[in-house]
């Protein structure tokens, strides 16, 4: 391996390591082929309104699907308590009738105790301040959080699944209490 | 060419369900792991990202039962200069996980109280109190994420997908940690200082 193929690896290491990486800092067109070659991409997200452009490593086509039997697959799969804060704070950004461009830890967790008559500070707030974060999904935004550069790479059966589970929210008796205040 | 194309699939295949499995694949489920040439081609495509290929032996160590992927020796060199989203307290929590778990237990043999308990009766150089309270919660949350410890904080199986030189790299670590003024010890120092000079040269 040449010294050049020793900088795209380690740049694609440090992509696979942290989630995401400012676009500038990667040999992006080196990075794209030896991604795609190992069935992986990279992906270009922000760059509208001055936000840098940030590049994430996702699947090319589609994520390697769940296996039933061992070994499982994806290995990396969140919580239960993060995956159900994620799908709350997905369905408070992506409600067509609030128009929000961030979430509060107030607003997740008022949705959650309209939701399930319970108060989830003790689980949410660990997954919203480190969980999501950490894996890309949300990202810090004035005093709350908004979609994460790996939130906005997305693929579209990924889309798919979580517009169903919003939806799913969004027709519960409960959740016009949300878009109050 | 039909087989070329086929091969090509069964070798993207088992890149991909690699770098997304949390265990061992077996060579039999898997074409591209069975057979050499192929299995030579999933390495290249891992060490294009930075990664390699890791067998997994049965206990006698004579036969591959399966095989994870892993960071390449150079890219977990790089990476540890930055433990991305890790702070210094998650390091000294999954420090001393280890020391209890494989090192009091599983090397020296000892009998081992709970390691909540263990961490509550660590009291530090200082005298004062380790990681405690929210702090140890959000860092032991923070390295189960990681796969580092299990939800029962054990070692978890990310350490699993240690190569023989990560792992001889993380012993040495623990002499140095646990023996800085050893022979031994300056003897790691020494050859890690030597290495370093050779890669700058």
């Amino acid at each position: 391996m040449t010294s050049r193929d020793d900088t795209v690896a380690l740049s694609l290491a440090r992509l696979r390591q942290s989630g995401w990486l400012p676009a500038g800092t990667l040999p992006l067109a080196q990075a794209e082929d030896r991604a795609a070659q190992a069935g992986r991409q990279v992906a270009l997200v922000g760059g509208e309104d001055g936000t840098p452009t940030l590049a994430v490593l996702t699947w090319r086509g589609a994520e390697p699907a769940e296996s039933t039997s061992p070994p499982r697959l994806a290995r990396r799969a969140l919580s239960r308590k993060a995956t159900k804060t994620l799908v709350v704070a997905y369905a408070l950004l992506a409600d067509p009738q609030a128009s929000r461009t961030d979430v509060t830890q107030a607003w997740v967790l008022d949705a959650i105790r309209l939701l399930t008559s319970r108060d989830g500070e003790s689980w949410a707030i660990p997954v919203l301040r480190q969980e999501l974060p950490q894996a890309g999904l949300l990202a810090p935004h004035n005093e709350g959080w908004a979609p994460g550069p790996v939130m906005q790479a997305w693929d579209m059966p990924t889309r798919e699944v979580m517009a169903h589970a919003a939806r799913q929210l969004w027709e519960h008796p409960t959740w016009s209490g949300t878009r109050l205040g | 060419m039909g087989d070329e194309v086929t091969d090509e699939e069964e070798v993207l295949a088992a890149v991909r369900a690699l770098e997304a499995a949390d265990g061992p694949l077996r060579p039999r489920d898997w074409p591209a792991l069975a057979d050499a040439h192929l299995r030579q081609l999933v390495t290249h495509r891992l060490q294009g990202l930075g990664r390699q290929l890791l067998p997994v032996m049965d206990e006698a160590r004579s036969a591959v039962t399966g095989y994870l992927s892993t960071w390449s020796d150079e890219a977990a060199r790089d990476l540890a200069r930055d433990p991305s989203g890790l702070q210094e307290d998650d390091l000294a929590l999954l420090t001393l996980i280890y020391l209890h778990w494989e090192i009091l237990g599983r090397v020296l043999g000892e009998s081992l109280r709970p390691v909540a308990e263990q961490l509550d009766a660590y009291e530090g150089s200082t005298g004062r109190d380790a990681i405690q309270g929210e702090s140890r919660r959000e860092g032991l949350a923070r390295l189960r994420a990681r796969q580092l410890i299990t939800v029962d904080n054990r070692p978890g199986p990310a350490l699993k997908r240690l190569t023989s030189s990560q792992r001889t790299w993380l012993d040495q670590n623990l002499v140095l940690l646990m023996r800085p003024d050893h022979t031994w010890a300056e003897e790691i120092r020494q050859s890690r200082q030597a290495a370093s000079f050779g890669m700058e040269a």
